[in-house]
């Protein structure tokens, strides 16, 4: 933009468009300096500490972890099944409802939340099939 | 009134501090910091400033209307602006208690905790929505003991700029004076804490006394690793749905909910339901006490070392 188009620009705008161009060079500057992990559950133990991060007091009596550590999927007793997946550096999980499906694909298991935003996960695990039936006889 | 913005002031400062934690996490912790999360903050951040530009004024007409039957007439002098800034952080501690404590309020409140990542991009996560909420009642005391509304919002603005450094891991411990009196890193991380001890704890904006005069504070403990965020992780970098996420989970309960229950679901604290089918913070710290007790019980019964009931 020439410098005399920008000087007609109202002042409010003016500051508006140079935080625009301030916040996304500093999230380019995160980005360059390569910040950021991808987590990862390394074990059965580490899968059970995360259920209890994500939904305090979670108790699993079976664990499935994805083979590269990235997702895992936890059911209660009661029948409870949590997913976790990545989400930026972190787990985000949630407690499966009656709206959730699942399928597999070439061994992968692909659990959707059917929760628009949060959306699916990709599993490979173990018996994907007993998941995938798990997943389909939840009642709300 | 002086036209005098602490906040636009301090912009520069925050984005030097920003960069600078940037590289320390980039030495120290590179998962300090996460390039999609840090863009959700700030722009959080642009979208407040928008939000108040647009709202503010109206607010600060409501005031200077309010002040026309003010008690007394406080001077512009330098101890009214002390008194002012330590009244303030106290109607600040109330806003911030209600922000926490009543689902209306939080639904603004939200966007400010929305982030699993504690860093000063994270300050920056104000919310668009704060004028639809009525935190603005808090100041009104103020206001008719006769403080000028543009003194006030100059010791907000200052409120506002202190709390921003208090966003950090790369600080531990503030000298032992300094945390007994003043809001700190330390204490501002249980504050966002999602582990159930921590859970709407340290309300404080610059003075951490208030915690402790009104039973809502409480220390962090190293032998506890702090989870960030809040209970149900948005699991989305959805700027627009960060923002009014809240406000249409409010409005699907309303909708479904039987009519003897829709207003709660608009006063009563975040997390309840008319048929329990999710949690309020005290459910879920009480819940996490009994397990805590349990598991103690078991450890004292199979080791009489790790004690148990001492007789009276």
């Amino acid at each position: 933009m020439p410098i005399h188009a920008a000087m007609d620009l109202p002042p409010a705008l003016l500051q508006f468009l140079g935080s625009l161009v301030a916040i996304l060079a500093l999230a380019a500057f995160a980005r360059a300096l390569k910040l950021g992990s991808e987590p990862r559950i390394a074990s059965i133990d580490e899968a059970r500490r995360a259920a209890d991060e994500a939904v305090s007091g979670f108790d699993p009596i079976k664990i499935g972890l994805d083979d590269d550590g990235r997702s895992a999927l936890l059911m209660e007793a009661e029948g409870r099944i949590l997913l976790l997946r990545p989400h930026g550096s972190h787990l985000a999980g949630r407690i499966l409802t009656a709206a959730a499906s699942a399928r597999i694909e070439e061994g992968t298991l692909i659990v959707d939340t059917a929760e628009k935003r949060y959306g699916a996960a990709r599993l490979r695990l173990a018996d994907p099939s007993a998941w995938m039936q798990a997943i389909e006889a939840i009642e709300d | 009134m002086p036209d005098f913005s602490p906040t636009e002031l301090a912009v520069p400062g925050f984005v030097a501090l920003v960069l600078i934690e940037m590289i320390w996490a980039r030495r120290k912790r590179r998962e300090a910091y996460e390039p999609k999360d840090t863009l959700t903050s700030l722009a959080f951040g642009l979208g407040s400033t928008v939000s108040g530009l647009i709202f503010g004024g109206l607010f600060l007409a409501l005031f200077l209307w309010v002040w026309q039957f003010r008690l007394f007439d406080v001077p512009w002098t330098w101890w009214a602006f002390a008194l002012c800034f330590v009244l303030d952080d106290l109607a600040y501690y109330w806003v911030h208690r209600f922000g926490h404590r009543v689902r209306w309020f939080w639904a603004s409140h939200v966007n400010h905790h929305s982030s699993q990542h504690y860093n000063l991009s994270t300050a920056l996560r104000q919310t668009w929505t704060g004028f639809l909420t009525l935190g603005f009642v808090f100041k009104l005391p103020l206001v008719l003991a006769g403080f000028h509304p543009g003194m006030i919002a100059i010791c907000a603005g200052f409120n506002l700029v202190y709390q921003f450094w208090i966003h950090t891991e790369a600080i531990d411990r503030m000298p032992r004076w300094f945390e007994a009196v003043m809001n700190t890193p330390s204490h501002h991380r249980v504050h966002h804490a999602t582990n159930p001890r921590y859970l709407d704890r340290n309300y404080a904006g610059v003075f951490i006394v208030w915690d402790k005069l009104f039973g809502t504070f409480e220390a962090e403990t190293d032998d506890e690793q702090i989870r960030y965020g809040i209970v149900k992780q948005l699991g989305s970098f959805n700027l627009l749905w960060a923002v009014f996420h809240e406000w249409i989970g409010i409005a699907q309960d309303i909708r479904r909910s039987p009519w003897k229950h829709k207003l709660s679901y608009l006063l009563r604290e975040p997390g309840w339901t008319h048929d329990g089918s999710r949690e309020t913070s005290d459910q879920i710290r009480e819940a996490w006490q009994t397990r805590q007790g349990r598991e103690t019980k078991q450890v004292s019964s199979e080791n009489p070392i790790a004690g148990g009931p001492e007789a009276a």
